[in-house]
């Protein structure tokens, strides 16, 4: 077979089947999305009514929703705090420093772990009578102080949202490390000569020239902050009352436990509309600054 | 963009010489492992504790004995855990293998040829990532549906092999640098482009093959809601899913729940420890050139 042929073969066989998955499980599920938006359909095969707006207005003028954003603020707050700890960690890590391997190794072990196993763990570390946190803090103040970690009032979505950060924040780390790496080595030394301190180097040399990967980062604290779910699904299940509901969940019960999957697509779709905002919002600033 | 030799991790930049300032970076490294440590310490120690005992010895003491394996049996039996990591093994094997050769496949056909669409083919993956995946699980949901793949092995296996952008990048990365004049020689022996493919390029891609593998292989064990939306079968149970289960079997007896969490932890634990240079240089190589 003349190598023309093979490639044309080569091209279409190697690129199909992943084609295929792409257009299945992406794209259309996001059409799908977008048309069942418009509908009342219960997700139980009943038939599909066109509703028009009628979903968004619902979703949109319920206090309900902002409610779960709140709650969602709980979530990006935790993550800002964890990328710029992840960089000061990762900037200190790349320092003159003993043990760094071990440090790095140890920092980022818990991104690996298994996420619900985690939040069970942390659910234990989080009880009011039993738990290790509470029974320190009651031997250190004779038994005058204790947290009520997940109660009904807002904290406990930042109880919930330290779970991630106790999870992501050696990856952040590990990200910087990686970014920190790539800085020539020749701005530290004409620094050093400038009589820079650290701070200055910190300032002067790894702000700028890592700009965008900590813009990245934030951008992905953001993102996540905007998706929470995992932790308020298998810790609270959103109660009590909603308290603990996150966007994403109060969209994953409107579906699956209230058979409204009309309304959800219609949450769904504002989701990503809001998460595209970001990016471009995010994009729209990088770019004017870089003049 | 400007290339820059990597520095060596162990080379010194930050010339940090205030020594208040080092030992507060010091505490705060330190701090940091112990509130990574401890918690995993306190359920390890705690697992090996009957009830009488972990009633009158609390969180902190060692165990009498780390011989006492009934909350590891009280699992395994009552949690179904064995089940769950056959199921979930089973996932990882296929979908890791899969994707593995299909993002191979991807990378070699659009880094090593030129072709009309190309440049639309790339841009449909790249596009694709800005779909959070989490906002659309209601559709797909019908779509698996659809398919009669729910409850099934292979709705899930589907969706993991789906277009990983990551893996793609890394791999495409990797092929730029094979040098093409490999492929010539070949050539001229008159190999096809399926026997470079295999006989070539994909020995070569073996360290970003061994990374991506791994990677892919952790997110498929430590996954969440792919195996609760399209699997809720008991008999299809994950890990995940059953440790999900097992918790809401059992009244807040955390000496058992705790040694169900640890035996969850216990294979990426293990994972980790062997392939922790692997794991890192994904992570920093995907996002710092991504």
């Amino acid at each position: 077979m003349s190598y023309k042929k093979q490639k044309t073969m080569i091209i279409v066989i190697f690129l199909f089947i992943p084609l295929i998955l792409l257009a299945t499980f992406s794209y259309f599920p996001a059409l799908r999305l977008i048309q069942f938006s418009f509908t009342d359909w219960d997700g139980l095969g009943g038939s599909l009514h066109y509703i028009g707006f009628k979903n968004y207005i619902e979703a949109l003028t319920t206090p309900k929703l902002w409610l779960t954003f709140q709650n969602n603020l709980a979530y990006i707050g935790v993550a800002i705090i964890q990328t710029f700890l992840g960089l000061y960690l990762a900037i200190i890590v790349n320092s003159k420093i003993k043990g760094k391997n071990f440090f790095r190794a140890s920092l980022f072990m818990p991104y690996i772990l298994n996420g619900v196993a985690i939040a069970f763990m942390f659910s234990f570390f989080y009880d009011y009578t039993n738990g290790p946190i509470n029974i320190v803090l009651r031997y250190l103040t004779h038994g005058k102080f204790a947290i009520r970690f997940l109660s009904e009032n807002y904290s406990t979505n930042i109880s919930l949202g330290m779970i991630g950060m106790w999870r992501y924040t050696g990856g952040a780390m590990v990200i910087f490390i990686g970014a920190l790496q790539s800085v020539s080595t020749d701005f530290f030394e004409a620094a050093e000569l400038d009589g820079a301190n650290f701070w200055h180097k910190v300032r002067y040399i790894i702000v700028p020239n890592l700009k965008i990967i900590i813009q990245l980062n934030l951008f992905l604290a953001v993102n996540g902050g905007l998706q929470a779910f995992f932790e308020p699904f298998v810790l609270t299940k959103g109660g009590p009352a909603g308290r603990t509901d996150t966007f994403v969940t109060s969209t994953y019960y409107t579906a699956f436990q209230f058979s409204n999957f009309g309304k959800a697509s219609s949450m769904g779709v504002l989701l990503m509309i809001i998460i595209i905002l970001v990016l471009v919002i995010q994009r729209f600033a990088l770019r004017g600054r870089e003049d | 963009m400007k290339k820059i030799k990597k520095r060596n991790f162990s080379q010194d930049v930050m010339g940090v010489n205030n020594p208040f300032l080092r030992a507060f970076n010091y505490v705060l490294l330190i701090l940091g492992v112990l509130i990574v440590f401890t918690p995993i310490y306190i359920i390890f120690i705690i697992a090996f504790k009957s009830n009488k005992e972990y009633m009158f010895s609390g969180n902190f003491q060692l165990p009498k004995s780390f011989l006492y394996l009934d909350n590891f049996v009280n699992v395994i039996v009552k949690g179904k855990l064995l089940l769950g990591f056959q199921n979930t093994m089973f996932l990882v094997v296929v979908s890791v293998t899969l994707s593995i050769i299909l993002g191979t496949m991807v990378s070699y056909a659009i880094g090593r040829f030129e072709f009309r669409f190309k440049k639309t083919i790339i841009t449909a993956f790249l596009l694709s990532t800005v779909i959070p995946s989490v906002t659309t699980q209601v559709a797909t949901f019908s779509v698996i549906k659809g398919l009669h793949l729910y409850n099934t092995l292979a709705g899930p296996i589907l969706l993991y092999i789906g277009a990983d952008i990551i893996q793609i990048y890394i791999f495409l990365q990797f092929i730029s640098k094979i040098p093409y004049e490999l492929d010539e020689s070949a050539m001229v022996d008159g190999a096809s482009y399926f026997k470079i493919y295999t006989s070539i390029i994909l020995p070569q891609m073996r360290p970003a093959i061994v990374t991506m593998a791994i990677l892919k292989g952790l997110n498929i064990y430590n996954d969440m809601i792919t195996p609760v939306l399209y699997m809720p079968k008991s008999s299809l149970r994950t890990v995940t899913t059953a440790i999900i289960a097992f918790s809401a079997d059992q009244n807040s007896q955390w000496n058992v729940m705790a040694a169900g969490i640890f035996a969850v932890l216990v294979p990426t634990l293990i994972l980790y420890i062997f392939a922790q240079k692997f794991i890192i240089a994904g992570l920093s190589d995907g996002s710092v050139k991504g």
